[in-house]
């Protein structure tokens, strides 16, 4: 019998979307990105960190939009693409 | 009342004694439940909310941390996935994700270099400072850290509990009276006040069961220990015991161990839990040459290189046993770390049971600068080295799942 009943997790997308970033300060911040037919504006970043994939260097970033929904970008630096990983659904 | 409490300061900005002359000033920082509080931090929706770190839920993986509020669901790490479900349904479970903790945690120790150049990172989430010569350039050991924590608390929005001590695992003692963000300096001089009603579980080395054989001489308290013989703490426990007895007397370190830059690992390790029992020998020892390989990774990553190579298991009722051997010559060799893990394991019959667990790691590790000589004994090329090489080359090229020994793919 499986006991756990999942009410909020991450889901992976895995998607590559268009995304509009800018470098401020010398740190890349994400704006706005296009998923699913909509733009979705970043209000907040809350977290990054990088991870090296084979030669790729991955710059990921946990964002919120402004109704505090969560998503999760990467960059890749060698191949210069976005990609929407995760999003939290309750 | 937390017998600390009395003349612990726990109170923001209060003007500080100032250390005696000969005395040094140790800071014990440790990020509270740390990769938890990361995932919180990134997440502000899971705050106030038991958040499980670990393996897969619905198998056997481990809990790695735990939030506050799933602690109080009995649940803490090294348990098991399923347990932690049983204890909290409610929990909410996430992967462990290593890049994005050791991102956090490079920041941190960045942020404390900022307030001493005598920085030891001691594991992850924790560290050790020197704060001697720089406690008062911002009014004292208290508003140094209350810095420290408001800086942290800035950059990453994360909290952290600091000790304050003249003695290094006093100080370390002294960070989990108030957790979390708590702030508890023990005053150079009033160490045996602080230590000796504690638990004698509480003194830093001694584990549930040295706590059990300590009870069984009728040492409850550090301060029972402190008034113990020495001889006979020595001829007990040996030099383990004479230490032990020493600390219980306030008596220990005072330096931090830090390096220039260079993280100084003490030891590197992989393990599996399997998701069944595992009592075929042929896919043991697939997983104990894929752990194996992993180590030798990061060791020829880290530049590093180890003597002592020590097997890890677990069997289905939870009994925990190590073995290890400290070969010839300091290694970063899969093959090297292979059979050598291989042969504690034969050697003991390990297999003879239904195994649950297997780790591998390496210690009395030595950073490689450069290789001085090759061994006169040893023909110029070595080929299970070579093999690594070309491994490092393809891996760095085309990911770490480009290219693996075959064995550790094989199914049974």
């Amino acid at each position: 019998m499986n006991i756990w009943i999942v009410t909020a997790m991450y889901q992976d997308i895995e998607e590559q979307v268009d995304v509009i970033a800018v470098f401020e300060n010398g740190v890349m911040k994400p704006l706005r990105f296009r998923w699913n037919g909509r733009a979705i504006k970043v209000k907040r970043v809350t977290g990054t960190w990088k991870a090296d994939v084979g030669q790729s260097k991955i710059r990921y970033f946990a964002v919120l939009d402004p109704a505090s929904n969560f998503f999760q970008l990467a960059y890749d630096e060698r191949n210069t693409a976005w990609v929407l990983n995760k999003i939290w659904v309750e | 009342m937390n017998p600390a409490r009395k003349f612990c300061t726990n109170d923001r900005g209060k003007k500080q004694k100032e250390p005696g002359p000969h005395r040094r000033l140790i800071m014990h920082i440790d990020m509270d439940a740390f990769f938890a509080a990361v995932e919180e931090a990134h997440l502000p929706v899971l705050k106030g909310k038991p958040v499980i770190i670990g393996g897969p839920a619905d198998g056997r993986g481990v809990v790695t941390t735990c939030s506050y509020e799933a602690r109080k669901y009995g649940v803490h790490s090294a348990m098991s996935s399923a347990e932690a479900i049983k204890l909290c349904p409610q929990g909410i479970f996430i992967h462990t994700s290593a890049y994005k903790y050791s991102h956090a945690s490079l920041e941190i120790m960045k942020i404390l270099s900022e307030f001493s150049p005598q920085v030891e990172p001691f594991s992850v989430d924790e560290a050790f400072l020197d704060i001697t010569n720089t406690a008062n350039r911002y009014g004292g050991p208290a508003n140094l850290a209350m810095e420290v924590k408001r800086r942290i608390w800035d950059s990453q929005k994360l909290t952290a509990s600091i000790g304050i001590a003249a003695i290094r695992f006093v100080a370390k003692m002294a960070s989990g009276v108030h957790k979390p963000d708590g702030l508890t300096i023990i005053e150079p001089g009033r160490e045996k006040e602080f230590l000796w009603p504690q638990p004698i579980g509480k003194l830093w080395g001694v584990g549930p069961k040295s706590e059990v054989a300590f009870n069984k001489l009728g040492i409850k308290t550090i301060g029972d220990l402190a008034n113990y013989p020495k001889a006979k703490m020595k001829k007990y426990f040996g030099v383990v015991g004479e230490s032990l007895s020493d600390m219980a007397n306030g008596i220990g370190e005072d330096e931090v161990r830090f390096t220039d830059g260079d993280s100084d690992d003490k030891s590197m390790g992989h393990e599996h839990t399997f998701d069944e029992d595992v009592i075929n020998p042929d896919r043991i020892l697939g997983m104990l040459l894929y752990l194996s390989d992993k180590v030798s990774r990061r060791l020829r990553m880290g530049g590093y290189k180890g003597r002592t190579i020590t097997l890890k298991l677990k069997y289905s009722d939870l009994k925990l046993i190590t073995r290890a051997r400290t070969i010839f010559k300091n290694t970063d060799c899969a093959n090297t770390i292979y059979e050598t893990a291989r042969y504690l394991l034969e050697k003991n019959r390990f297999t003879e049971r239904p195994i649950r667990l297997i780790g591998v790691s390496v210690a009395s590790l030595e950073k490689i600068e450069f290789e001085l000589q090759q061994d006169l004994l040893e023909p110029p090329s070595l080929r299970a080295d070579r093999v690594d090489e070309v491994i490092d080359y393809l891996r760095d090229k085309f990911g770490e799942h480009s290219i693996r020994f075959a064995r550790t793919q094989l199914k049974y």
